[in-house]
C-alpha cells in the first residue's frame, strides 16, 4: 500500500531535486531546533519572577547642590515625609537600585575543615523599612529597627541575610539566627576561625526570602542586608506605591522632596520595571530575532517544498494519468505524493539531527550557550515533518484534477 | 546574443510569475538578513583608533592578590584596570611618547547664570596626554599644563557639544562653569570624541566611556574624586583598611595607596624597541613593588592594541555572533531553495533547449543562456536583498531610537551601511546568484535533444 519501491526509484532518477530538499530540511531542522531552544531560554529569563514587588516600585536620586555628604537626619526626614504621602505603601533608603544591574558583589573562597566553597553575594545597605518596601517576605527572626542603623559600618552589630546565603554559609537546616558572619558571608568556623579573628563579625538577626533584587537572574547565593547609611554625596530612595498610584507619585514625590529642601537636585525618577526592561533589552531583542528566524526559515522552506512539488506534479502528469487509467484512486495518488515528501523529509531529518547537534556544539563551545535537550530536537523534527507534509499537501491535491484521459492524449 | 538571452530570461520569468517571485523573494530575504547582521557586527566592532592601532597599547598588570582574582578580570587572567598608586608611578616614565591614566567621575554642574538648571554630568579625569594620544584636536585654547596633572588646578576642557549647550558655541576659553559648586575655568574646547564602541574606556559598556567634559588629573587628591563606574578592591589587601578616627583626608590617602583598581591606562609606544624597553621598565617596577609586598603574584602584563582590547572586551555580543551564524545558515537554506526551484524550472524548459540544440545551438550557448536566466533571477534577488536590508536597518534604527538610546548616549544613526558593507552586499548577492544558477544551467545544457524531439 505504501509504494516505497516506485517512490524510491522515482527519487533516484531525480537525485538532484530530492537531495536539495533533503539538504534544505536538514538545515531547517538545525535552525528551528536551536532557535526554539534559545527562544525558550530567553523567555524563561524574562518571565521569571524576581520575588520583589517590581510592578509597584520606583526609585529617585537626590544630590545636594553644594559639597559635603548627605546627613542621616536628612535621610530620615525625607523617608518619614515620603511615607506620609497618600498612595505610598512604604519608602526607604537603599544603596542600589533594584534590577538595575548595578550592585556591589563579593566572591569569597571559604575554607571549611577540609572543603573549599565559594560564597558570592550582593551587599545591600538599607534602613528598617527596606525589606517591606521591596516586598520581600521575612522568613525568620526580625528585620532592622532604628537602633540598629549606623553611619559607620564598623559600629554595626547586626545583619539580615537571605535564605540562600544562610544555606551557603551555615548549611541547610542549620538555624542561622544568632550566628556570626562577616559582610562577605563567611562564618567564623573551621579554619576560618583563625583567619577571621580580626575581621568584623555581625550577628544574624533575620532571614529574608530568596529574591533577585539587584539583578534579574540569580547570579549568586543571595543578599546580605546591612543596616547602614553610607556616607555619600547622593542618596537613592525606593518608593513602593499602591496599585495604579505610581504614575501620580512619580510626580508628587519629587515635588515633596523639593519642598523639603530646595537646595538639591532631584534626578533619575525611574520605575523598577523600566530598569528591568533595560537589563533585559538584549534578551527581548534575541526573542524577536529567534522568532523571526523560525518564521522565515519555515516559510522559505515551506514555499520551496510547495514550488518543487508543484513542478514534480506537473512533470508527472502523464505518469499520473497512466496510473489513474490503470485503476489508481485519487486518494492513492495524493498519498503517493505525500509519502514521497515524507520519505524525502525523513532522510533530511536524519542528516538534520547531525547538523543540529553540530551547530549546537559550536554554540556551546564558542558562545557559552547551553546544550540542546533531546526534547527540542524531537519537537523540531515534528515541526519540520509537519511543515513538509502540509506544504506538499496543496500541490498533491492538484493531482486529483488530472483525469485518466491525459494518458491517452499525450502520446 | 546577451541581449537576446536576457529577453528570453525575462519571457521565461513572466511565464511563471509566482515561481519566479518566490525565487527572488527567497534569495532577497536571505541576502538582506545576512547583510543586516554583518552590518550590526561591523558597527559593534568598529575600531575608532584603527589609524594608530600599532602604536597605542592598553595596559593590564597581574595585580590580583594571591588568593583571588579581582572581580571582572578578563579572560587573559588580568584585571581590567590599575590602581592609583601604579598609575601615578607609570605616568612618570618617559619611554612612551604619551601615556594616559584616567577614569570617569560624576559631578553636579551648575552655572553662575541663575536660569541654568543644575544637573549631573559625567566627566573624564585624565592626565594631559589624553588629547594627543587619542588625536582629539583643539578648536580653541589648549590642554592644561603639566603641573595641573600633579597639583589642583581648577581648569576644564569641554567639547563642542557641551560648549554649544553651556555657552552657545564660540571661543569660550576663560569662561567659568561650576562643578560641585566650585568655579572651574574653561581652558580649551575640543572636537567631540564619541567613538562607538568607546574603545578608550570599555569598563562601562559600549558607549559609557564617552564624555563631554575633561578634568586635569591633579584634582583627584584635592577634590577626593572617586570613579563613577567600576572599582574593585581585594579583601585581603593589607593596605586597604581605613582606621577608625582617621580624618577624611587621611582616609582618602589610604584609598589612593591601596591595591583597589579603578583607572584605565594607555601608552603610546611608537616602535618595537620602545615597547621592549617599556616591558623591561614594567617588570622592574612590578618586581620592586612585589618586594615591598604591594603585588602578590609573579610579573605578568598585557599591552593590547585597540583592536585586541576591543576583542578582549567582547564588544560584539555573543547574541550578535550567534544570530549572524544563524543568518548565514539561513542564507544557505535560501540558496539551496533557489537552486532547487531553478533546477526544476529550467528542467521544465529542457524541451525548448532541446529544440534550440537541434537547430544548431552549441552546448556552450545553451549553458550560457540558462546561466543568464539563473543569474538574472540572482541579480534581481540580490537587488531586492540590498533594498530589504536598508529597510531592516531603518527598523533597527527606529527601534533603538524608541528604546531611549539617546539616554545611554548611543547614536542610533551609526547603524547604517557603509561602503565596505555595500561591497560585501554586492559580493554576497553575486556569489549566491552564480551559485544558484551554475548547476541547473550546466545540467540542462547536457540534455539530449533527441529525447525531447521524440516526445514532441
Amino acid at each position: 500500500m505504501f509504494e516505497f519501491g516506485p517512490i524510491l526509484r522515482t527519487l533516484w532518477r531525480n537525485k538532484i531535486g530530492a537531495s536539495l530538499i533533503i539538504l534544505q530540511s536538514a538545515l531547517t531542522l538545525a535552525i528551528v531546533a536551536n532557535a526554539t531552544f534559545v527562544l525558550q531560554q530567553r523567555l524563561q529569563l524574562i518571565n521569571q519572577p524576581t520575588g520583589i514587588d517590581e510592578q509597584h516600585l520606583f526609585t529617585i536620586d537626590v544630590k545636594p547642590l553644594g559639597q559635603g555628604l548627605f546627613s542621616v537626619g536628612e535621610i530620615q526626614r525625607d523617608t518619614l515625609e515620603l511615607r506620609q504621602i497618600t498612595g505610598v505603601v512604604d519608602a526607604s533608603y537603599i544603596s542600589d537600585k533594584p534590577l538595575s544591574g548595578s550592585y556591589s558583589q563579593s566572591n569569597r573562597n571559604a575554607q571549611d575543615d577540609d572543603t573549599t566553597f565559594t560564597i558570592s553575594l550582593n551587599q545591600l545597605t538599607t534602613d528598617p523599612h527596606g525589606l517591606h518596601t521591596l516586598g520581600v517576605a521575612l522568613e525568620q527572626g526580625r528585620f532592622f529597627n532604628d537602633s540598629d542603623m549606623v553611619r559607620d559600618l564598623k559600629e554595626g552589630k547586626v545583619v539580615v541575610i537571605s535564605r540562600g546565603v544562610a544555606d551557603a554559609a551555615f548549611g541547610e537546616g542549620v538555624n542561622p539566627i544568632g550566628q556570626q558572619i562577616t559582610t562577605f558571608g563567611l562564618p567564623p568556623t573551621g579554619k576560618h576561625k583563625q583567619a577571621l579573628k580580626d575581621s568584623q563579625l555581625f550577628t544574624v538577626v533575620g532571614v529574608a526570602a530568596d529574591a533577585n533584587i539587584t539583578s534579574v537572574a540569580s547570579v549568586n547565593d543571595g543578599v546580605i542586608f546591612l543596616p547602614f547609611y553610607q556616607p555619600d554625596k547622593s542618596v537613592t530612595y525606593l518608593i513602593r506605591c499602591q496599585p495604579s498610584q505610581c504614575n501620580q507619585l512619580m510626580l508628587a514625590v519629587p515635588q515633596k522632596l523639593k519642598q523639603l529642601d530646595n537646595h538639591r537636585i532631584i534626578t533619575g525618577v525611574s520605575t523598577v520595571m523600566s530598569n528591568k526592561d533595560e537589563l533585559l533589552r538584549a534578551d527581548h531583542t534575541m526573542v524577536v530575532m529567534m522568532m523571526a528566524a523560525i518564521v522565515l526559515v519555515s516559510s522559505i522552506t515551506g514555499l520551496g517544498v510547495i514550488g518543487l512539488t508543484l513542478i514534480w506534479v506537473n512533470r508527472r502528469r502523464w505518469q499520473i494519468g497512466v496510473r489513474r487509467a490503470l485503476g489508481a484512486t485519487r486518494m492513492g495518488i495524493v498519498r503517493y505524493f505525500l509519502m514521497e515528501n515524507l520519505l524525502v523529509t525523513s532522510i533530511g531529518l536524519c542528516f538534520g539531527v547531525i547538523l543540529t547537534l553540530g551547530l549546537n556544539q559550536l554554540l556551546v563551545e564558542y558562545y557559552q550557550m547551553q546544550a540542546l535537550p533531546l526534547s527540542y530536537l524531537l519537537l523540531g523534527m515534528a515541526c519540520v515533518w509537519l511543515l513538509g507534509l502540509s506544504a506538499a499537501f496543496v500541490p498533491a491535491l492538484r493531482t486529483t484534477t488530472i483525469s485518466p484521459a491525459v494518458a491517452t492524449r499525450s502520446i | 546574443m546577451f541581449g537576446y538571452y536576457l529577453q528570453l530570461a525575462w519571457r521565461s520569468i513572466k511565464k511563471t510569475p509566482v515561481m519566479s517571485a518566490l525565487m527572488v523573494l527567497a534569495l532577497g530575504v536571505g541576502v538582506a538578513i545576512v547583510m543586516t547582521m554583518l552590518t550590526l557586527q561591523h558597527v559593534e566592532s568598529n575600531n575608532a583608533l584603527a589609524a594608530k592601532n600599532e602604536q597605542l597599547f592598553y595596559l593590564q598588570l597581574n595585580s590580583s592578590p594571591a588568593d583571588e582574582l579581582f572581580f571582572g578580570s578578563l579572560e587573559n587572567g588580568m584585571p581590567r584596570m590599575v590602581s592609583y598608586r601604579t598609575a601615578t608611578t607609570l605616568l612618570k616614565s618617559s619611554i612612551p611618547s604619551h601615556s594616559v591614566a584616567m577614569f570617569r567621575s560624576m559631578f553636579v554642574l551648575s552655572m553662575d547664570d541663575a536660569d541654568y538648571q543644575p544637573g549631573s554630568i559625567v566627566g573624564r579625569v585624565s592626565s594631559r596626554d589624553f588629547f594627543s594620544l587619542f588625536d582629539v584636536p583643539f578648536i580653541y585654547g589648549k590642554v592644561w599644563n603639566k603641573q595641573a596633572d600633579e597639583s589642583a588646578k581648577y581648569q576644564v576642557v569641554i567639547d563642542q557639544t557641551l560648549n554649544q549647550q553651556l555657552f552657545g558655541g564660540g571661543n569660550s576659553v576663560g569662561k567659568t562653569l561650576r562643578l560641585e559648586g566650585k568655579p572651574y575655568q574653561v581652558i580649551g574646547v575640543v572636537h567631540d570624541f564619541m567613538p562607538v564602541p568607546s574603545v578608550q574606556d570599555l569598563t562601562m559598556g559600549k558607549t559609557g566611556g564617552n564624555t563631554h567634559l575633561y578634568l586635569p588629573f591633579g584634582l583627584v587628591r584635592a577634590e577626593q574624586l572617586t570613579p563613577y563606574g567600576q572599582k574593585s578592591c581585594a579583601a585581603s589587601d593589607a593596605n586597604q583598611d581605613v582606621e577608625l578616627g582617621m580624618s577624611a583626608n587621611e582616609a582618602f590617602e589610604v584609598e589612593l595607596q591601596n591595591l583597589c583598581i579603578w583607572l584605565q591606562f594607555w601608552a603610546e609606544l611608537p616602535n618595537a624597541d620602545a615597547k621592549a624597553r617599556y616591558v623591561d621598565y614594567l617588570q622592574q617596577y612590578f618586581n620592586e613593588q612585589k618586594k615591598l609586598g604591594f603585588f602578590a603574584r609573579d610579573f605578568d602584563y598585557a599591552l593590547s592594541t585597540p583592536q585586541q582590547w576591543l576583542n578582549l572586551n567582547h564588544v560584539v555580543s555573543n547574541d550578535t555572533k550567534v544570530t549572524t551564524w544563524l543568518a548565514l545558515v539561513f542564507l544557505v537554506i535560501c540558496i539551496v531553495n533557489t537552486v532547487a526551484l531553478l533546477t526544476a524550472k529550467l528542467w521544465r524548459q529542457a524541451p525548448e533547449a532541446g529544440i534550440r540544440q537541434a537547430l544548431g545551438a552549441s552546448r556552450g550557448a545553451i549553458f550560457v543562456q540558462n546561466l543568464v536566466e539563473a543569474g538574472f533571477v540572482g541579480i534581481l534577488g540580490g537587488a531586492f536583498g540590498i533594498l530589504l536590508s536598508q529597510v531592516m536597518l531603518m527598523v533597527v534604527r527606529s527601534i533603538l531610537a524608541n528604546n531611549g538610546a539617546a539616554l545611554l548616549g548611543t547614536d542610533s544613526s551609526i547603524y547604517s551601511t557603509d561602503s565596505t558593507m555595500l561591497a560585501v552586499t554586492v559580493l554576497v548577492a553575486l556569489i549566491s546568484s552564480v551559485l544558484a544558477g551554475l548547476y541547473p544551467a550546466w545540467q540542462v545544457s547536457r540534455t539530449q535533444p533527441a529525447h525531447y524531439l521524440k516526445v514532441q
